[in-house]
C-alpha cells in the first residue's frame, strides 16, 4: 500500500511522539471513569491518573471515547 | 429527582420504585448520548437502540461497580463505549478495506518524489529513506499490517475486528512498531528537531 505524503508526516509525528505506555487500553478502560470524575469535579488527579493521561495522548480511539463521554456527562450535569 | 446514591441503591434493590430509578437513569443516557453522539463520524446516531443495550450491560454487571467515580458516570461510560463501537462499524462498513487487503502482502511504501528545489529536499529525502528501511526491516507483517489499517483512519477496535485480536493487543502492537521506528530514527542520527525542520 502506497502512503500518501499525510500518511507518512501523520506516521512520523506518532513516531517521534511515542513514549512509554504501561496502561495500554485495558488499563485505561478500567479507569477511565474515575479519571473523567475527577476532570468533571475540579479535583486533583491522584498521581496514578497521570498514565492515563499519557495512554489518551497516544490513542485515538481512546482519547475518542474519552471526549465524547466528557460531552455526554457535562450535558447532564 | 434521585441523587447518585439513591439512584444505585434502587436499581440494585427490587422494590417497585426500582423500575423509576431505572427509567432515570435511562433518560440520563439517552440525553447525553444524544449530545456527544450525534452526527459523531457523520452518521445520524438513534440513542434509542444504543441505551437500551447499554441498560442491559449496565444492570447485568452492576455488582462491579466499586464506585471510583459516580454511579452515573460509570453507566455514562459503558453506554458510550456501546455506542462509539456501533458508529464506527457502520462508519467503516462503506470505507476501503484496502489496507487489508494481503495480495500485495503487508508492504507500505513510501513512493513521495521530493521536490529537488525545495531548500529542505536532501533531509527529507533522507528521512522518507530511512523510515523506508526501517518500515522493511525492523516491522514484523502484522505491525505493517495494522500500521497501514491505522493509517487509513481505521479505529483500533475495527483492526482488531479485522485481524482477529483485542483492541489492547492491537494498540500495543502498534505502540512497539512506533518505538521501533522511533528508535530506528535515533540510530540513524536523526532528532526529533530535524524531521520537524525537514517536513515544515
Amino acid at each position: 500500500m502506497k502512503l500518501t505524503y499525510q500518511q507518512i508526516t501523520n506516521l512520523i509525528e506518532l513516531t517521534i511522539a511515542t513514549v512509554d505506555d504501561s496502561l495500554g487500553c485495558d488499563g485505561c478502560l478500567e479507569l477511565i471513569d474515575q479519571f473523567a470524575q475527577a476532570e468533571l469535579d475540579d479535583t486533583v488527579m491522584p498521581d496514578a491518573m497521570e498514565a492515563i493521561r499519557i495512554h489518551l495522548e497516544q490513542c485515538k480511539c481512546c482519547k475518542d471515547e474519552y471526549e465524547a463521554l466528557m460531552i455526554a456527562l457535562r450535558e447532564v450535569q | 429527582m434521585l441523587d447518585d446514591d439513591e439512584l444505585l441503591m434502587l436499581i440494585k434493590g427490587d422494590d417497585a420504585s426500582r423500575d423509576d430509578a431505572i427509567a432515570q437513569l435511562r433518560s440520563v443516557l439517552l440525553r447525553g448520548l444524544s449530545k456527544s453522539l450525534n452526527n459523531r463520524y457523520g452518521q445520524p446516531f438513534n440513542a434509542e437502540d444504543i441505551v437500551q443495550e447499554a441498560l442491559m450491560k449496565v444492570l447485568s454487571s452492576i455488582e462491579k461497580f466499586e464506585g471510583r467515580s459516580k454511579f452515573a458516570t460509570w453507566a455514562m461510560t459503558i453506554a458510550t463505549r456501546i455506542g462509539i463501537s456501533a458508529l464506527r462499524r457502520k462508519y467503516h462498513q462503506d470505507v476501503s478495506m484496502e489496507a487489508f487487503n494481503t495480495a500485495e502482502g503487508h508492504s507500505i511504501e513510501i513512493a513521495i518524489t521530493v521536490d529537488p528545489s525545495l531548500s529542505n529536499s536532501e533531509s527529507r529525502t533522507e528521512i522518507f529513506s530511512v523510515l523506508q528501511e526501517l518500515i522493511d526491516t525492523e516491522l514484523t507483517d502484522k505491525q505493517r499490517r495494522a500500521t497501514r489499517a491505522f493509517l487509513s483512519d481505521f479505529a483500533t477496535d475495527e483492526i482488531a475486528e479485522q485481524l482477529n485480536m483485542n483492541r489492547n493487543a492491537v494498540y500495543k502492537l502498534i505502540h512497539d512498531a512506533r518505538q521501533k521506528l522511533k528508535d530506528g530514527f535515533a540510530r540513524a542520527g536523526l532528532t526529533s528537531e530535524e524531521i520537524f525542520e525537514a517536513l515544515a
